[in-house]
């Protein structure tokens, strides 16, 4: 039973992260139909810089993040006006299937090249923003940060939902994301919706990165996995519904642990995605009723 | 229009065309192709002995495995847009079964090869009959995971050496002691990727080749005309395994030790940056991006270690200014000069084709399908539009024409939801001549059309097509049948020219096997019979030109072209004169009539003085029911018809209500 909840638990941390990263493809993909293959990356960014500016450059922690964060938020806001709009806009616009790939993915190997040169090659972590002795939960152990974790990715699934269902904003993202032409027809700026919300994904994935990284660590191309495993419950999602994608990054993260820990701890990434690499394949309805190229 | 008129007319845009699709002349098929793998073979050749055993020649050996899986990848993602990650996979399953079957079994490594091929074609079948099942973007993320999966979990497998891999694989060809084992593994690749690039090339190139594009742009238009679009898709999705295992199965046995790094996702997207790099849609395109990228890591000590800011920013660059990569950025170049070049000194508008003597090879390409093949060089070459089997039947069919309906439908029905679109339908539609079905908006009559195309599936009722009974037959089989359509809204591939468009529906290889178009391709005779087809409907003139700078009329035109040539028993054509002008109408109604001597054209249409006058037997459909049938007489009078018809066009029958 100890180990069951230990793993339960274990589980639902990872899956925090899954969750979230699953809500950043969710949202953007709403928005534009564009998948942000680099969120894991942004991930990165936030906990390696955090470390570099507080621990290597000696900032205060408060002043470290919020640089930190803002530079991220630039640096998403710059790569969506330069390469984003000329790929979505104008008469140049691209292939949806090719934008949907393979830009955001060459944005990870930039990503990962930059990081890889401005933060070395070691494994380093944020410090834990909320310190103190793990809490007890009916006997188990829960660390600190996979509290905050779980917490904020409720939260900021719940508050997504509740964006998209009761602002007018949030429905007028919807409808972007449904018809993209119609959606600027009606007189919604999509355009702008996009940038907001890359930007905003990219700020998201870097807090989160930085609440993470004192329990697993981070080096400078572990967003790549991280991505592909948020992409992967997202899609479970069928990238439709915020609560359903935190909920389905949850459910895999539990998945996992239990593979890890009643099957094979060697094999248990190998295990899961075959099972939802499977899924897919048997029943490619999962998926949902996905048009990228509307 | 005289023959003499078109030929002129026609000539520079033929003459061009060539450059783009070189299977026109049955020549030219083969040799194509095999120049192809043969230079680049021999180039490698050169390299391979200029570099003489150094580092770099380990490099380009390395690169020429790469090369193998890229040629797979060019005619899967880059010739039949079907974007599928499952390279990396099969090279690895290449790679380790040759290591595995060499180290452990001492089986040499070319028999490994040849196994882990054989199997590999296997297992893409069985991987591949589920995954393409799969709508593309499902495809994208599911096959996305595969190398993730298996170098996983050859990672931690302790048979398979783990992290390390298998070490002290033999080398492949272990020949002649005066050459260095490199050259020596370096010659038996270039062999195989000689072998891959013919194949590819050849298939790319073929009437199959022509079938694939259509595929990648619009699978509902691919099966409308008879293309089995699932078996084309996994047979890309065999070649391309295939080739990757060959080409981790080369890895394997010139580098002589195989690792899960080798061919994990990073691996993957190395493959990727390669084939999109050089440019996708062509073999060369994929050399070229393969060589640039495995320069860039393994070359240069500078550049490798900042390879990922490089790739990412490179990678970027060609997504968004070329995206038909480099190979088409220097095509784009070359084209350009040569226009600005020539503009001053010639004012004729002929435009000679690189390397041929312009006037000979458009001589010869007109003089193929506008004169009948007195060309004894172009064997197949048809000198009829019309197979003379397909010329029997029509005979046979019009002698016994009062016994097989061409069409008939027994209480068809089709409900959406709680809708019913089409109620209990029961037609039956004679050979030969014109047929139309009206009805207002909503009626049911495209629903009408998809059920007897095959694009829905009934909820009760009959089909039957030339006495063929076929609720239980696909889209494309029901195409085979002899049943060619039209839609309302034109669907023709924009990009390419009306030729190709036609063409692509006269392919007599829908039902072969990829692998017939290595061994003979039907492009020259689907080029041929595309363009009588053209002819007779009057667009010689326009073959050339892309659909998508035609008028509305001529790309219907086109649309006809390309039903025709099917050899179709029943033509059905949704709204042809939508959109028209009444001088095109006119046009369009005499063809119409014209083509009822030798099929069963079945038309939907609002325009009802057209209707009556060309359609000697005219179904009305209202809210999914048939409320009259009857000849053009009986349909000026009847009460149904002026109340229901005409009411809606014209005021005066209101006086009937």
């Amino acid at each position: 039973m100890t180990t069951f909840g230990d793993l339960f638990l274990a589980g639902l941390s990872t899956g925090a992260i899954y969750a979230v990263f699953a809500l950043c493809f969710t949202m953007l993909f709403r928005t534009s139909a564009v998948l942000n293959l680099a969120v894991g990356d942004f991930a990165m960014l936030g906990a390696m810089g955090v470390d570099f500016l507080y621990r290597v450059e000696s900032w205060p922690l408060a002043v470290a993040i919020i640089f930190d964060l803002a530079m991220i938020g630039l640096f998403a806001f710059v790569y969506d006006l330069a390469v984003l709009r000329t790929a979505l806009e104008g008469s140049r616009a691209r292939e949806a299937i090719l934008v949907l790939f393979f830009f955001t993915f060459s944005l990870s190997l930039f990503i990962e090249g930059l990081a890889q040169h401005m933060f070395g090659t070691n494994v380093v972590s944020a410090p834990p923003l909320w310190n103190g002795p793990s809490l007890q939960f009916w006997g188990l152990d829960l660390q600190r940060p996979a509290v905050l974790l779980i917490g904020l990715a409720i939260l900021t699934g719940g508050g997504f939902a509740a964006y998209l269902r009761f602002s007018l904003n949030g429905k007028a993202m919807a409808a972007c994301g449904d018809n993209a032409l119609g959606a600027r027809i009606c007189g919604i700026r999509q355009p702008s919706f996009r940038r907001g919300m890359f930007v905003a994904m990219a700020i998201l994935a870097g807090v989160f990165g930085i609440v993470e990284s004192p329990m697993t660590g981070y080096v400078f191309n572990s967003g790549g996995s991280l991505s592909l495993l948020g992409l992967i419950s997202a899609a479970f999602a069928g990238f439709v519904k915020p609560v359903r994608a935190v909920a389905a990054g949850l459910l895999i993260g539990i998945a996992e642990a239990m593979l890890g820990g009643y099957v094979s701890s060697q094999y248990q990434d190998t295990l899961l995605f075959t099972v939802l690499v499977a899924a897919i394949l048997i029943r490619p309805q999962i998926l949902g009723n996905l048009n990228p190229a509307n | 229009m005289s023959t003499v008129e078109t030929t002129t007319r026609t000539t520079p845009r033929l003459t061009d065309a060539l450059t783009r699709v070189p299977g026109f002349r049955q020549r030219g098929q083969l040799t194509r192709p095999a120049l192809l793998a043969v230079v680049v073979t021999g180039l490698g050749l050169a390299v391979l002995i200029t570099l003489n055993g150094n580092y770099n020649d380990s490099i380009f050996v390395l690169g020429l495995c790469y090369a193998i899986t890229v040629m797979g990848m060019v005619v899967q993602i880059g010739h039949t847009n079907q974007l599928a990650f499952h390279q990396a996979f099969f090279m690895l399953v290449g790679g380790y079964t040759v290591g595995v079957l060499n180290t452990k079994y001492n089986v040499p490594i070319v028999l490994a090869i040849l196994t882990v091929v054989a199997a590999s074609a296997f297992l893409g079948t069985l991987i591949g009959s589920v995954a393409t099942r799969v709508p593309g973007f499902g495809l994208a993320l599911a096959t996305l995971f595969f190398s993730v999966i298996a170098s996983g979990y050859v990672g931690y497998s302790s048979y398979l050496g783990q992290a390390t891999g298998i070490n002290g694989i033999g080398n492949i060809w272990s020949g002649p002691t005066y050459v260095t084992s490199l050259e020596r593994s370096g010659a038996v690749a270039l062999a195989l990727l000689g072998i891959g690039i013919f194949v590819c090339s050849r298939i790319m190139h073929s009437g199959i080749g022509l079938e694939l594009s259509l595929v990648g742009e619009n699978e509902r238009m691919a099966a409308s005309l008879g293309i089995n679009t699932r078996r084309r898709k996994l047979e890309v999705f065999v070649l391309s395994a295939m080739l990757a295992a060959l080409g981790g199965g080369v890895f394997a046995g010139t580098q002589t030790l195989v690792s899960p790094g080798n061919f994990d996702q990073t691996a993957e997207l190395s493959l990727l940056i390669m084939l999109f790099l050089g440019g996708r849609q062509a073999i060369v395109g994929g050399l070229i991006g393969t060589g640039l990228v495995e320069y860039l890591q393994e070359g240069n000590t500078f550049i490798s270690s900042h390879i990922l800011i490089i790739e990412g920013v490179l990678f970027t660059l060609i997504l968004l200014y070329a995206p038909e990569g480099l190979l088409g950025v220097v095509l784009r170049v070359y084209r350009n000069v040569r226009r600005l070049s020539r503009k001053p000194k010639q004012a004729a508008p002929v435009a000679p084709a690189v390397g041929v003597p312009s006037d000979a090879l458009a001589a010869e390409v007109v003089a193929a399908p506008v004169a009948s093949a007195g060309n004894a060089t172009a064997a197949p070459v048809t000198t009829r539009p019309v197979p003379p089997e397909a010329v029997s039947t029509s005979l046979r069919q019009s002698e016994s024409s009062a016994q097989v309906l061409a069409l008939e439908c027994q209480g068809v029905t089709k409900r959406f939801g709680g809708v019913v679109a089409v109620d209990d339908v029961s037609i039956k539609v004679a050979p030969l001549g014109v047929h139309a079905l009206c009805g207002p908006n909503g009626a049911g009559k495209s629903t009408l059309f998809e059920l007897i195309c095959g694009g829905l599936e009934g909820d009760a009722g009959d089909m039957f097509i030339e006495g063929h009974h076929v609720n239980k037959i696909p889209a494309y089989q029901r195409a085979q049948l002899g049943v060619a359509r039209t839609l309302q809204a034109v669907r023709l591939m924009n990009s390419r020219s009306a030729l190709d468009n036609v063409a692509v529906a006269a392919v007599p290889s829908h039902r072969t096997f990829l692998t017939h178009a290595i061994v003979r391709s039907d492009l020259a005779v689907a080029y041929d019979r595309a363009w009588e087809a053209l002819e007779e409907l009057g667009l010689g003139a326009v073959a050339q030109q892309r659909v998508g700078d035609l008028t509305l009329e001529s790309q219907r035109m086109v649309e006809l072209a390309r039903a025709m040539v099917t050899n179709p028993k029943i033509l059905l054509l949704d709204e042809p004169a939508s959109g028209l002008s009444s001088e095109q109408r006119a046009r369009l109604a005499a063809k119409l009539v014209k083509l009822g001597e030798t099929v069963t054209v079945f038309l939907v249409e609002h325009d009802l003085q057209m209707v009556m006058d060309i359609a000697e037997e005219i179904f009305v459909l209202l809210d999914g029911r048939v409320v009259f049938t009857g000849n053009s007489e009986e349909f000026r009078t009847s009460s149904i018809v002026r109340q229901e018809l005409m009411g809606l066009l014209a005021n005066d029958a209101l006086e009937t209500i």
